[in-house]
C-alpha cells in the first residue's frame, strides 16, 4: 500500500483493462424528449496505453468520461451499452477488505469477489460499490485546476481524505504517504507545501496536486479531461511529461480527452475521434496523423495552423459542429464533408475496420484501425508530412508565401510605435492606502507595427501582453514611456481627440461569450461605436454600415435583430470583429481571439483575419500564446517574458532560428503534430511581476544563466536585419 | 360634487400612465415584446396576473377622490361640500361602509361576540348576545342562517361562473380562428385563476349583502371593508417608496461601482453613515417632525384626508431615503464586476461615453438585481408599515392599512375568547398580494435573462455554448 509510486517495475501492455460496448447516453430535456449525447460508443483500453479521445466541443467526449466514472449530471442517463472493467489482477490488493466485504454482501458474489477473475460491469454496481471503484480503479483529473480543489482545505487534508477512505492508516502514515505523492508529482519541498492552501499554489502546481490526488489510491485507469488546456505551454509540457513518466513507471492506462492535436501527437498511443456523439475513427496514433482515414479527421489535422500553410488559407470545415438534438438520415458529417456522395445522405455508415494502403506502416499498426465512412481516404494526408520531417524544409519557402499574401505597404513610418512603455500598478496597503510596491505588468516594451502588417505578441499568461494591448487603446494608463500612433501621441490627447483616436484603434477580446453585451441586439452592438463616434449621417446610414460589416465577416444580415446568445462561439467572435471593423480602424488589437474556439472554428477566424487584412489593409497586433497561430498569421513576432520583450523580429527568423533561451524553450514546449518532441525543459514557473528577479528576468529559469545575468539588465542586440534579442549571452562584445 | 386630487393619487395615476406608455412602446417593438411574451409561458405568472389586476383595480378605484356637494339651503350662496372625502371604492362599497355595528362580531355571525344587557319590551333586562344591526336581518329564525349562507354562496358561485363564461366567450369570438392553434402562452392558467377570483368574489359579494363576511372590528366597522381600503395604502407604500429609492440606488450604486476612486469613497461613506443610524429612529424623527408641521399649519389642509395623505407621502419618501442603501450596495458590487467585462472594455475602446456605458451596459445588465430587490422590498415595505404603525409613526390613524389592522390585532388576540378575524383578513389579503407579486417577478426575471430564456425554448441549442 505504501510502496512508492512506480515500485512495481514490470508493465504488461496489451491486456485489455476496460471495454466500452455500445455506450449510449441521453440527456432528458424536461419534456418527454431524450437527446442522445453519446451514441453507441465502443472502444477498449489496454494496460499501460494512452488513448486520446479527440473532438470538438459538444461532441460528447467529456460525457463519455463522466459516464465511465458514473458521474453523469442528473439530466443525463445511460440508455444502453456496458462498461466492463477487468477484475483486479490481485497484485494491487485494492480495494481494502472492509469495502470488498461490503460489496460481496451486497452484490452477487460472482460480480466482484477479489479472487475471481470475473469482470465487473460498472453499470451493474450499486452506488456504494461504484464509490470504491472510483479512485481505486478509475480516477479522473479535470480541466480547471483552479476550481477542482477546495479552497478552504489544505492540500494535505484533501489528499489525505482520499487516502483515509481506504482506512487502516494512522495520521502519521497518511501524512508520510501524501508527502511521497507530492514528491512523485514533482512538487518541491512537499514537507512544507503539504500544509498550504490551494491559493498558495500556481495553476501548474495545482494540476500536479490534482494528479497526486488522482493517483493516491494507485488506480489502473486515469481519465484526464483536458488536463492542460488551462495551462501555459511550458507548464503544459511539464504536466504532460509528468503524466507520461508516471504512466511508464506504474503502467496506468490513460484516457486523454483533448481537442489539441499537438498534445495527442505527443502523448497518445491510439486515437479515437468523436464527432456528433459518435466515434468516427479509431486508429493507431502514428498512422492517424500520417494518413487519417475519415474526412473529418483529415480536416481537423489540416485546420491546425502552421507556417507551412501561410501560402494558402487553412483548411476549413464549413458550417459548425451540429447542435445536440439534430437528427440524421445518413452520415452525420455529410453536410460539412467535401467528399460527400449521394449514399452518404441516405444511409448511416458504420464503424468498420479499414486497412490503409500506406506503405510505411506495418500491418499490426493499421490492423486495429476502424473508420465510420463509406469512402475512407486511402492516401497520405495532403498537407501533413510524416512525423519527424522538418516543416521548414518542406515548405515552398516563406518568401514566396509572403509575396502572395502581403498587401501593398506604405514605406512611411510605422503605424504604431511603443517606446520603452511601462505600466506599473501600485499595490496599496493599510489605512491610508500607501503605495507599498508595484506590479510591473509592463516593464519597458518597445515595439513597432507597420501599416497593413501583423505583429504577434507571444508570451505566457501573466507576462503582461494583454496589458500592452490595453495600454495601446488607452484602457490603462502608461506609467512611463510613449505610445506613438501615426505621428500623434494619445497620452497627450484631450477627451475629444482620444475619442477620435479610438476610432482608429480597436480591440477584439479572447472570450466570445463575455465580449458581447448579452442584452443588446446585434444591430445595437454594431452601431454602438458608430453612434459614439458620430459616424453616419442618420440611423439608416448606420444600419447600412452595420449590414456591410456583417457581410465582411461572413454573417447573414438576418443576424441584425438577434441577440448574442443565439450564436455559436465562432460566430460571436465574428461579431466582435465586425463591431471593431464598423468604425474603420487602422489597427485592431486581437487579444487571444482564437484560444477559446475549436480547431475548425479557429481556422475560420484566422482565415477571416488574414482576408480582412488583405482587403482592408488593416494592421493587427495579435496577442496570443498559441505559437501555431503565430506561424500562420504574423509577419513579425515579439516574445514577451515578465513585462519585457526578450526577442522580436520577422516571423520566419524568430521561429526558425530563435536566439533567446526563453524563445527556444517556448518553441520546443509547443506540442506539434509535425515536429518531434526534443524539448528544452523549463524549470519552475514565471515569477510574480510584483517582485521580478534582478538583472535578466529570465535568469532563474534559464539553463544557460551565468552569474552576470543576475546583475545586469540585458540590452537589445541586433542579430540580423529584422531580428533583435535581449540576452547577455548573445552580446558579442561581452563575449 | 367636487374632485379632490390627493398627492398620492396624482403620483399613482402618473405611475399608471407611465406604465401604459411603456407598454405601448414595448408593444410596438418586436424585440422588446419577445421577452414579455416569454413571461406568458409561465403558468404561475399568468395565474398571478388576474390577481394583481384585481388588487390594482381596487387600489385605483380607491384613488379617485371627491367630496359630495351639500344640499344648499340658500341658492345664491357658493356651493358647499362635505368635509368627508370619499373615493369611488367607498361609493361602490356603500353598504359595507355604512353598516356599522356597535362592536366586535364574528365572521358571518348574526349576533354580537359578547353578551350585553338588553332591555326588553316588558322592562326586564336580560344578559344575552344581542342581534346585529345589519347582519341577517332577512332571516326569520336563527336556524335559517346555514341554509341561507349555502344558498347565497352557491348562487354566488354560479353568478361568478356565468360572468366568467361571458368574458371567455367574448374573448374567444374576438380572437377568432387564431386561438385554435396551440400556443406556448399559458392563457389557460390566467383563465383558471380568473374563474376562481370571479367565483370567490361573487360568493363574498352575495354573502356580504346580508352578513359581515370577515366580521367587524372594535368600533363595529366591517373588516372586509377595512381590508379592501387597506389595499390602496399597501400599493402606494410598496410602489411609491421603491420609486423614491430607485434613483438613489441606481445612480449612486452604479456610479460608485463604475467610477471607483473618490466617487466610490463618497457613496460608501454616505450609505455606511445612513446604515449606522437605526432607521426606525430616523423615520420616527422625520415623521414626528412632519406631524408637527401638519399640526401647526392647519390652514394648509381643507380636509382630514389631505392631512393623512400628506403623511403617507412623507412616509413613502422617508422610507425610500432609508432603504436605498441595500440595493445600492448590490449594484455597486455588480458594477465593479461588470466594468471589467470585455464588452464594457470594448465599449470604452469604441469611445462610448461613461454615462452611456453606465446606462446602456451596466444598468441594463444589473436589472435582474433591481427586479428581485424591488419585489422583496415591496413585501418588506408593506410589513415595515405595520411595524411603524405599531410604534405610532406609521400612517395616519384615520387611514386604513394592513399595518393598523395587524397592530389592532395585538390587543384583540390577547382577549378571551380571542378576536382573530382582523388579523386573518389582513394576513390573507397581504399574503395573496405579495405571493402574486413574487410569482410574477420570478417569471419576469427568468424571461429577461437571455440564458435561461433560450434554455427553456430550446434546451439543446444552448449546449454548444454551455460546454465550458
Amino acid at each position: 500500500m505504501t510502496a512508492p509510486l512506480g515500485a512495481g517495475g514490470s508493465v504488461t501492455m496489451g491486456e485489455t483493462l476496460l471495454r466500452v460496448d455500445d455506450l449510449s447516453v441521453a440527456l432528458s430535456t424536461g419534456g418527454s424528449m431524450n437527446v442522445p449525447v453519446i451514441d453507441a460508443v465502443s472502444f477498449e483500453l489496454r494496460r499501460g496505453e494512452t488513448l486520446a479521445l479527440v473532438g470538438e466541443s459538444g461532441c460528447g467526449k467529456s460525457m463519455t468520461a463522466l459516464a465511465l466514472m458514473r458521474l453523469l449530471p442528473e439530466s443525463a442517463h445511460v440508455t444502453g451499452g456496458a462498461v466492463v472493467l477487468r477484475a483486479e489482477s490481485g497484485a494491487g490488493g485494492l480495494p481494502p477488505a472492509s469495502v470488498a466485504d461490503a460489496m460481496a454482501c451486497a452484490a452477487p458474489a460472482a460480480l466482484l469477489s477479489a479472487s475471481s477473475a470475473a469482470d465487473i460491469d460498472l453499470f451493474g454496481l450499486t452506488e456504494a460499490q461504484m464509490r470504491s471503484v472510483r479512485g481505486h480503479r478509475i480516477a479522473m483529473i479535470f480541466q480547471e485546476p483552479a476550481t477542482s480543489l477546495n479552497p478552504v482545505l489544505t492540500l494535505g487534508e484533501q489528499i489525505g481524505e482520499v487516502l483515509r477512505r481506504s482506512g487502516r492508516q494512522d495520521r502519521a502514515q497518511e501524512r508520510e504517504r501524501v508527502i511521497e505523492l507530492l514528491k512523485a508529482v514533482g512538487i518541491a519541498t512537499p514537507q512544507r507545501r503539504i500544509d498550504e492552501y490551494p491559493f498558495q499554489f500556481s495553476g501548474g502546481m495545482r494540476q500536479r496536486a490534482m494528479i497526486a490526488m488522482a493517483l493516491a489510491l494507485e488506480p489502473d485507469i486515469l481519465i484526464a479531461d483536458e488536463p492542460t488546456t488551462a495551462l501555459d505551454v511550458t507548464i503544459q509540457a511539464q504536466v504532460l511529461e509528468l503524466l507520461a513518466e508516471l504512466q511508464q513507471r506504474r503502467g496506468t492506462a490513460i484516457v486523454l480527452i483533448t481537442h489539441d492535436l499537438g498534445v495527442v501527437a505527443q502523448m497518445a498511443d491510439r486515437v479515437a475521434v468523436m464527432y456528433a456523439s459518435q466515434l468516427v475513427e479509431v486508429a493507431d496514433c502514428k498512422s492517424f496523423f500520417a494518413a487519417p482515414r475519415h474526412p473529418y479527421s483529415r480536416k481537423l489535422i489540416e485546420a491546425v495552423p502552421d507556417l507551412s500553410r501561410r501560402a494558402g488559407g487553412l483548411a476549413v470545415i464549413p458550417g459548425q459542429v451540429p447542435v445536440l438534438g439534430t437528427t440524421w438520415q445518413g452520415c452525420r458529417f455529410a453536410e460539412r464533408c467535401d467528399q460527400q456522395q449521394a449514399r452518404c445522405l441516405s444511409a448511416p455508415p458504420v464503424l468498420s475496420p479499414h486497412q490503409t494502403a500506406y506503405r510505411s506502416f506495418s500491418e499490426a499498426q493499421t490492423a486495429a484501425a476502424k473508420v465510420r465512412c463509406f469512402y475512407p481516404l486511402d492516401t497520405e494526408s495532403a498537407g501533413v508530412d510524416a512525423l519527424g520531417t522538418d516543416p521548414m524544409v518542406a515548405t515552398t519557402g516563406p518568401q514566396t508565401a509572403a509575396a502572395l499574401t502581403e498587401p501593398i505597404r506604405a514605406s512611411a513610418a510605422p503605424l504604431l510605435e511603443l517606446l520603452d512603455l511601462k505600466v506599473h500598478f501600485p499595490i496599496r496597503r493599510g489605512l491610508w492606502r500607501r503605495t507599498v510596491g508595484h506590479v510591473r505588468a509592463v516593464d519597458g516594451v518597445s515595439l513597432a507595427i507597420e501599416r497593413g502588417q501583423t505583429l504577434a505578441l507571444v508570451g505566457e499568461s501573466g507576462c503582461g501582453k494583454t496589458t500592452v494591448g490595453k495600454a495601446i487603446l488607452g484602457l490603462v494608463d502608461a506609467s512611463a514611456g510613449r505610445v506613438r500612433f501615426d505621428g500623434t501621441e494619445p497620452a497627450q490627447f484631450d477627451r475629444q481627440s482620444l475619442r477620435r483616436y479610438r476610432r482608429r484603434v480597436q480591440i477584439v477580446f479572447q472570450d466570445p461569450f463575455g465580449s458581447l453585451d448579452p442584452r443588446m441586439q446585434v444591430s445595437e452592438i454594431l452601431k454602438e461605436g458608430l453612434r459614439a463616434q458620430s459616424l453616419g449621417t442618420d440611423e439608416a446610414a448606420r444600419d447600412r454600415r452595420a449590414a456591410q460589416v456583417l457581410d465582411l465577416v461572413g454573417l447573414p444580415r438576418s443576424a441584425m435583430t438577434r441577440y448574442p446568445h443565439e450564436f455559436s462561439g465562432g460566430q460571436r467572435q465574428r461579431l466582435a470583429i465586425a463591431r471593431a471593423l464598423a468604425v474603420e480602424p487602422s489597427l485592431i488589437v486581437c487579444d487571444e481571439p482564437t484560444s477559446a474556439l475549436d480547431v475548425s472554428v479557429q481556422a475560420q477566424i484566422l482565415n477571416l483575419l488574414r482576408q480582412l487584412q488583405y482587403e482592408l489593409g488593416v494592421s493587427f497586433l495579435f496577442i496570443t500564446h498559441n505559437l501555431a497561430a503565430v506561424e500562420f498569421i504574423a509577419d513579425r513576432v515579439a516574445v514577451m517574458y515578465l513585462g519585457r520583450i526578450v526577442e522580436q523580429g520577422a516571423v520566419d527568423r524568430v521561429l526558425t532560428q530563435p536566439a533567446h533561451p526563453y524563445t527556444r524553450a517556448l518553441l520546443s514546449a509547443v506540442p506539434s503534430i509535425h515536429r518531434p518532441a526534443d524539448r528544452i525543459r523549463l524549470q519552475g514557473e514565471m515569477p510574480s511581476p510584483s517582485q521580478p528577479p534582478s538583472g535578466c528576468h529570465f535568469h532563474p529559469r534559464c539553463a544557460q544563466a551565468e552569474p552576470r545575468c543576475q546583475r545586469q539588465v540585458p540590452a537589445v542586440i541586433n542579430l540580423a536585419d529584422d531580428h533583435q534579442a535581449a540576452c547577455l549571452l548573445l552580446d558579442p562584445v561581452q563575449r | 360634487m367636487k374632485f379632490v386630487l390627493l398627492w398620492t393619487d396624482g403620483l399613482a395615476w402618473a405611475l399608471v400612465a407611465a406604465c401604459i406608455a411603456f407598454a405601448w412602446i414595448v408593444h410596438r417593438h418586436e424585440h422588446l415584446r419577445a421577452p414579455w411574451r416569454r413571461v406568458a409561458h409561465s403558468a404561475t405568472a399568468m395565474a398571478s396576473v388576474p390577481v394583481l389586476c384585481v388588487f390594482l383595480l381596487i387600489g385605483l378605484a380607491d384613488s379617485i377622490h371627491y367630496r359630495l356637494a351639500l344640499e344648499q339651503v340658500d341658492k345664491a350662496a357658493p356651493a358647499r361640500y362635505a368635509v368627508e372625502v370619499q373615493s369611488v371604492l367607498d361609493a361602490l362599497l356603500d353598504r359595507l361602509r355604512t353598516a356599522r355595528e356597535r362592536t366586535y362580531s364574528a365572521p358571518l355571525a348574526i349576533h354580537a361576540y359578547q353578551k350585553e344587557s338588553i332591555d326588553q319590551a316588558d322592562g326586564t333586562t336580560v344578559r344575552d348576545y344581542p342581534s346585529l344591526r345589519f347582519a341577517g336581518l332577512h332571516l326569520h329564525s336563527e336556524g335559517e342562517r346555514t341554509t341561507d349562507l349555502v344558498v347565497r354562496a352557491s348562487s354566488g358561485a354560479v353568478i361568478g361562473l356565468l360572468i366568467w363564461g361571458v368574458i371567455w366567450l367574448g374573448a374567444r369570438t374576438r380572437k377568432g380562428e387564431q386561438s385554435r392553434q396551440p400556443s406556448p402562452e399559458r392563457t389557460d392558467a390566467a383563465w383558471l385563476s380568473l374563474a376562481i377570483i370571479l367565483m370567490c368574489g361573487a360568493m363574498i359579494a352575495r354573502c356580504a349583502s346580508g352578513y359581515h363576511v370577515f366580521g367587524t372590528d372594535r368600533v363595529g366597522q366591517d373588516v372586509l371593508y377595512l381590508a379592501l381600503k387597506s389595499i390602496r395604502t399597501a400599493l402606494v407604500i410598496g410602489t411609491l417608496t421603491t420609486f423614491v429609492m430607485l434613483p438613489f440606488s441606481l445612480g449612486l450604486g452604479i456610479a460608485a461601482g463604475y467610477c471607483k476612486g473618490w466617487i466610490d469613497d463618497g457613496v460608501q461613506f454616505i450609505y455606511t453613515t445612513l446604515n449606522s443610524i437605526p432607521s426606525v429612529l430616523l423615520i420616527a424623527a422625520a415623521v414626528l417632525l412632519m406631524q408637527v408641521f401638519i399640526d401647526t399649519h392647519p390652514d394648509l389642509f381643507q380636509t382630514l384626508a389631505e392631512r393623512a395623505d400628506l403623511r403617507l407621502l412623507f412616509l413613502c419618501i422617508i422610507l425610500g431615503l432609508t432603504s436605498w442603501t441595500g440595493l445600492a450596495r448590490l449594484l455597486r458590487a455588480e458594477a465593479l464586476k461588470l466594468r471589467e467585462l470585455d464588452y464594457v472594455q470594448a465599449a470604452r475602446a469604441l469611445g462610448v461615453s461613461s454615462l452611456r456605458i453606465m446606462s446602456s451596459h451596466v444598468a441594463r445588465n444589473a436589472m435582474h438585481l433591481v427586479v428581485i430587490t424591488l419585489v422583496t422590498e415591496f413585501s418588506s415595505l408593506v410589513l415595515a408599515e405595520a411595524v411603524l404603525s405599531y410604534i405610532g409613526v406609521g400612517v395616519d390613524p384615520s387611514m386604513n392599512s394592513f399595518g393598523t389592522m395587524i397592530n389592532a390585532a395585538r390587543l384583540e388576540l390577547s382577549r378571551e375568547p380571542p378576536v382573530w378575524w382582523s388579523l386573518a383578513a389582513a394576513f390573507s389579503f397581504m399574503f395573496i398580494l405579495v405571493l402574486a407579486a413574487n410569482l410574477l417577478a420570478d417569471a419576469v426575471r427568468d424571461a429577461f435573462d437571455p440564458r435561461t430564456a433560450t434554455a427553456r425554448i430550446a434546451p439543446a441549442a444552448t449546449q454548444a455554448g454551455a460546454h465550458r
